[in-house]
């Protein structure tokens, strides 16, 4: 009886709330939903009021110029919420790089020209303004009916959604907004970046009490940086001297671990409670600090499964890598060429072919932190890391030797046998097998991973001393010498943040042999040759974007090796890569001319790039190799390669 | 327990008073509920059969190497089947691949598998060994087109002519150069040696020209035919053969893409017969004829059009069902149809007029004001963008073509309350195109693939892209995106493709060019069976009994794997301890195919809570 009495009551009191959450509604959503709706509105309204401007004669450069940067004003209020909605439709029409595209999913190969905000930018704040005029035109046309066509497209908003979608922000605003990744010609990026703070802060006001009720102290810290975060941009308006660093350790990271703290307590329901775990990016939404060694998950990068991955299989895997049998003469592994005191490289331009045929076409690459990237290979050509795996192989002047005939050797073996047994019990197709080996290799090569330099424990506040020309440094790397627009923050490769899903690959125009008299362009011509599908005019000569961590220890540099020092390569950057050398190169990417940056400041970048050094845990090397009974010759064979 | 029971009570009213929305507490009390929901285990059951780039595949000797074996290429497209009519198995399969890529033992360009199947105890199906009379011995050959009719670019659909025991490959896109064959080793001219067709037969063409030809295939012998140079050389992705065994419709993947129609002089054989293109506007006949002159023939696609064909935005797949031919038109944003040239020659069709109006009303809340000339001209000017694509409607009787769904997300009345992240029910860009007959009953089964992942086409704030396949009866004339069924859905990032139904039990699908994070075998192209359509009557496959409760009631859809409630709401799912797991904010279905068997809880926005257990 006790108990129906409980429920009745239960039921009682649960209809009366219910009334009650009826009737005070969804009101903070809503507001947020009809307020994004008047940003969509007047950031269309003020693309109008702009392009009436363009055709008129009377018109300065510099008054368009002004007109301008109110649409990017009025853009910037809007991004947030429309850059968590539509990544896609923003990257493609509204705000992506200034750079000729890939359409996919088309009939046949199709490429299209850049749209939007960027090219604007460019068109408007660094070319001549009479002659560039039809053009700008054009281009303003094209992104008023971009977006006279979106807007039947109608995004919800919730509670959830504004505090995803506002840390999201947080990682954009420091890696690609403070960086100038988005104005490569204006240089407004601070003034951005304090606009859409603010179209953040009036939203998040609305849950000033909400958060209040969940911890007091979290919420008034957290709304107390927010406003000082603004007041300290707006104080510190100067591209070439903001202090990052400073940024990323006394706003950024903070606000991006309250905010996440004050959700989870809210109750309100996070975004693993709202799709299969397949569909989560790989960007980890629960991790806590931009540099936490988890905010990106590495099994979003490859083949194999969390669900399959275990220590024996990376394990087996690092025998494998370590292992000559893979290669045709018993001589070669993988270690040939990715030597672990060098952060697996080998420390030469170019590797040592197969029976010393020369050498292979072009650098190897560090494999720590490899596995965060959409593809892999300087030219991008396989998709996965396992798919990388097969191509070296098969490659004549790698391994030359067929899947199928490694399984067959390995297959001889019973240590192999009883260590895929064991390694692969949950799985349920033939232990040793293509799919097997290239896992364990797989599960060995994402294990080389972690952001522990003296530089990552910094950020984090684990570690209180870096060197002042490293801080100057990351300040330089971040801001005045753009490196950051290509080497993102945390990885420092050309996976592009926020959600770290797509991989880029620059034309610089790097040359055969840079200590030429007169240097000429390497011949590899990249990409181009890479996939089918990709064979686009606009990826010739382009490589993908290398990690810098680690780059202390993988010298020589580039995807050729042909740079000895660092010292020269960013003498390279400076000059303005392949163009400032006086190649012709239609589609060098490099966002400048040329760098003016002093002696003093290129130490400084140095000086920063080497607190990323980060080996331990990753370096042991297997003592011995599985027996093969029926071929004693095998056994002769050594750990890593002869060469 | 009635401690908690306050508690919680309490804590939602905090919420309430503060929040926003219709908070979901992070605990229930597990004990309490009224009703319970029972969803039974599914009546079909999944099989797979051949994994690309896993599985190996017989060769014949190639390039100069011996026959031998090599893991199969990957990317499964179309799936064809022939019937074994002496019951001794099921039949001979064949799946297209349009990975493109240079193979020593394969040959360059695409290719294709075939196989044989059988049935054994318990509806499992098993891959059969077989010897082709040319020696092969093994489950998998590679069809061998280089040694036959010359390497294809790639295989994407074609046609797989059940009724008559035949199969066509087909190869989408269309290529303009020797360059554009990359990475075919072989780009010297090509002399066609078939006496099939002697206005072809001994002339040489360039070697890209002898691409993108329909090309019929022979699955039990694992080897090329011909390629159908009468049929003409297009973008070809798919065609249907009637039930007449003269008719063949064809479809191109292109912008503008045409409709053609062969009839043969003598059914049966294919040779001989009238290529004609589709004309909706023709003033005395709908059909436009196309001399057999090599010349003509191999750029189709730019004489029909300039002729003044219909032209559509990527024809994909068809099907006959209840004696009408449905064709997909999978859609591209930003397309105009005067920018190449030719195109001001071509007739912009009704289907695209239609796709057109609906998104003007969506957009603008108004039915569009002008003519249908007008609106055609509206598109040829770019100005609709078909971000979603339809599924179009033939009627052979009278060579009438109307859309017949429309894909896309449905706005209609919605306002910021009643958004949902990712709209329950959501066709985009509509592809794979077969006919299931389950009792007599003709449906249609459509695969996605999707064209982008912008748009509402996926869920706001996720990164991947995930395909499904529905199916609608096809008796309906007017189907709204409430009448799809979702069958299944492909891994992550894939295409789901080439569905066919082999027999009253059984349809094979394909899983194209997954991501690489799905988990294994997944992470591979690859081809399934589901098995269990012949089980009851076709209702009961899709719903289960209902539960009414006070303030909702909710079916389950045994085979989808999804809960249906009576109407739009906030919902929430808790694990048999009471612990939050799914929130899910204005659904009328979702999607529960990842919950393991067990008992859960489902508890909407007014809080009533259902037990809800999963067989």
């Amino acid at each position: 009886m006790k108990k129906v009495l409980t429920i009745t009551l239960f039921i009682l009191t649960a209809a009366i709330f219910t009334t009650a959450f009826k009737n005070t509604g969804e009101q903070n959503s809503i507001t947020v939903y009809e307020r994004q709706q008047q940003r969509f509105e007047d950031f269309v309204s003020e693309l109008n009021n702009f392009s009436r401007f363009i055709p008129d004669n009377e018109t300065t450069a510099e008054q368009l110029q002004k007109q301008f940067l109110y649409v990017c004003e009025k853009y910037k209020a809007w991004e947030y919420l429309a850059e968590y909605h539509d990544p896609e439709f923003i990257k493609n029409f509204v705000n992506g790089a200034p750079l000729p595209r890939i359409v996919p999913n088309t009939a046949n190969m199709e490429t299209s020209e850049p749209n939007g905000l960027q090219v604007l930018d460019e068109l408007i704040f660094s070319g001549d303004f009479e002659k560039n005029r039809t053009t700008i035109q054009i281009q303003t046309l094209n992104l008023k009916n971009q977006l006279e066509e979106y807007r039947m497209v109608k995004h919800a908003v919730y509670d959830r959604v504004v505090f995803e979608a506002v840390r999201l922000e947080l990682i954009r605003i420091f890696t690609l907004g403070l960086t100038g990744f988005d104005v490569p010609a204006s240089g407004r990026s601070i003034n951005d970046a304090i606009v859409s703070l603010k179209a953040m802060q009036e939203d998040l006001l609305l849950y000033e009490k909400f958060f209040d009720k969940v911890d007091k102290d979290k919420s008034k810290e957290f709304y107390s940086t927010f406003k000082s975060f603004i007041y300290y941009l707006e104080q510190h308006n100067d591209f070439d001297n903001l202090d990052r660093l400073h940024v990323l350790k006394t706003y950024i990271n903070p606000l991006y671990a309250s905010l996440l703290y004050l959700h989870q307590q809210s109750g309100v329901e996070m975004m693993h409670e709202t799709v299969s775990k397949s569909l989560m990016p790989p960007y980890n939404n629960m991790a806590d600090n931009l540099f936490a060694n988890d905010i990106l998950d590495p099994f979003k990068y490859i083949r194999l499964s969390p669900s399959l991955a275990s220590d024996k299989m990376t394990d087996l895997g690092r025998l494998l890598f370590f292992d000559p049998i893979m290669s045709k003469n018993l001589k070669r592994s993988c270690a040939s060429c990715h030597h672990p005191d060098k952060a697996f490289t080998d420390g030469l331009p170019k590797s040592t072919a197969l029976d010393f045929d020369g050498t292979v076409n072009r650098n190897a690459p560090t494999l720590i932190n490899c596995v965060y990237s959409e593809r892999f290979f300087h030219d991008m050509r396989a998709t996965s890391l396992e798919g990388q795996i097969e191509h070296v192989l098969s490659n004549r002047k790698e391994f030359d030797m067929e899947m199928l005939d490694i399984v067959d050797r390995l297959k001889e073996s019973k240590e192999y046998n009883d260590r895929f047994e064991e390694a692969f019990a949950k799985y349920s197709g033939k232990k040793i097998d293509p799919a097997t080996i290239a896992f364990a290799i797989s599960a060995y090569v994402s294990s080389l991973r972690g952001f522990n330099s003296d530089f990552d424990k910094y950020v984090r506040g684990e570690y209180v001393h870096l060197n002042e020309s490293a801080k100057r440094g990351f300040n330089l790397f971040m801001g005045k010498a753009v490196c950051g627009t290509c080497h993102f923050a945390p990885v420092f490769n050309g996976t592009v943040p926020p959600l770290y899903k797509e991989s880029e690959s620059e034309v610089l125009g790097v040359p055969a042999d840079p200590y030429a008299k007169k240097p000429v362009i390497d011949p590899d011509r990249g990409r181009i040759a890479g996939r089918l599908k990709e064979a686009a005019p606009f990826f010739e000569y382009s490589f993908k974007t290398p990690t810098i961590r680690n780059i202390a220890v993988t010298a020589p540099y580039m995807h050729n090796g042909s740079y000895k020092t660092l010292e020269d390569v960013l003498d390279f950057y400076k000059k303005g890569g392949g163009v400032g050398l006086g190649m012709e190169l239609e589609h060098q990417t490099l966002p400048f001319d040329s760098l003016s940056l002093n002696k003093q400041e290129i130490n400084d970048i140095i000086a920063f790039m080497k607190t990323l050094t980060d080996t331990a845990g990753m370096t042991h090397v297997p003592q011995t190799l599985p027996a093969f009974t029926g071929h004693p010759e095998w056994n002769e064979r050594k750990v890593g390669g002869e060469y | 327990m009635k401690k908690l029971v306050l508690l919680t009570a309490i804590c939602g009213l905090a919420y309430g008073n503060a929040n926003a929305q219709i908070p979901f507490s992070v605990n229930i009390d597990p004990n309490w509920s009224s009703k319970t929901v029972a969803m039974p285990k599914s009546p079909l059951h999944a099989q797979v059969l051949f994994v690309g780039g896993v599985d190996e595949v017989q060769t014949t000797a190639t390039y100069g190497n011996p026959a031998g074996s090599t893991k199969a290429k990957e990317w499964h497209d179309f799936i064809g089947f022939i019937k074994d009519t002496t019951g001794g198995a099921l039949g001979w399969v064949v799946v297209n691949h349009e990975e493109i890529s240079s193979n020593d033992k394969i040959g360059d360009g695409g290719g294709m598998t075939s196989f044989k199947l059988k049935r054994t105890t318990g509806d499992k199906l098993e891959v059969m060994e077989q010897t082709l009379p040319d020696g092969r011995k093994g489950k998998f050959f590679n069809v061998d087109f280089v040694n036959t009719v010359g390497e294809t670019g790639m295989n994407c659909g074609g046609i797989s002519d059940k009724k008559h025991g035949r199969v066509w490959t087909a190869e989408e896109w269309f290529r303009t150069s020797n360059a554009s064959i990359m990475p075919a080793r072989d780009t010297a001219d090509y002399t066609i040696s078939s006496t099939d067709f002697s206005f072809a037969n001994g002339k040489t063409i360039k070697k890209y020209q002898n691409y993108n030809w329909l090309v019929q295939v022979d699955p039990k012998t694992g080897k090329a035919l011909r390629k159908q140079y009468n049929w003409g050389r297009a973008g070809w992705e798919a065609g249907v053969v009637m039930d007449d065994n003269k008719t063949v419709y064809m479809f191109e993947d292109n912008t503008p893409g045409i409709l053609a129609r062969f009839v043969a002089t003598t059914a049966g054989d294919f040779t001989k017969g009238q290529l004609s293109v589709y004309k909706h506007d023709g003033a005395t006949s709908k059909w436009i004829d196309i001399e057999e002159n090599l010349d003509t023939l191999i750029l189709l696609n730019q004489v029909a059009v300039r002729r003044g064909a219909t032209m559509f935005n990527r024809l994909e797949w068809g099907t006959i069902a209840n004696g009408k031919l449905f064709i997909s038109e999978t859609g591209r944003s930003s397309f105009t149809l005067k920018s190449a040239g030719y195109s001001a020659n071509g007739s912009v069709s009704p289907t695209l007029i239609t796709g057109y109006k609906n998104y003007y009303k969506q957009k603008n809340g108004s039915t569009y004001p002008n003519s249908d000339a007008q609106a055609a001209q509206d598109i040829r000017d770019g100005m609709f963008p078909d971000w979603y694509g339809r599924v179009n409607v033939f009627d052979p009787a009278n060579n009438s073509i109307s859309s017949y769904i429309e894909g896309g997300p449905y706005y209609d009345n919605s306002t910021s309350q009643s958004l949902p992240v990712y709209p329950d029910v959501h066709l985009s860009n509509p592809d794979g195109l077969a006919t299931m007959t389950i009792k007599g009953k003709d449906y249609l089964m459509i695969q996605e693939d999707m064209n982008q992942r912008s748009y509402n086409s996926m869920p706001n704030g996720f990164s991947y892209e995930r395909c499904e396949m529905y199916i609608v009866d096809a008796s309906i004339t007017n189907p709204t995106y409430k009448d799809l069924q979702r069958i299944t859905a492909s891994a992550f990032d894939a295409e789901i493709t080439g569905a066919i139904q082999i027999d009253e039990k059984t349809i094979l699908v394909n899983s194209q060019h997954p991501g690489s994070f799905n988990d294994s075998p997944y992470n591979h192209s690859l081809t399934y069976a589901i098995t269990g359509f012949d089980g009851s009557d076709p209702v009961s496959i899709f719903k289960s009994e209902e539960v009414v409760g006070k303030t909702f009631s909710v079916y389950p859809n045994p085979t989808s794997r999804e809960l249906h409630m009576n109407k739009v709401m906030d919902v929430a799912i808790y694990d048999v301890k009471g612990q939050r797991l799914r929130v899910y904010r204005q659904v009328q279905t979702i999607n529960v195919s990842d919950l393991s068997a067990g008992t859960y809880f489902i508890q909407n926005g007014e809080g009533e809570t259902m037990k809800f257990i999963v067989q």
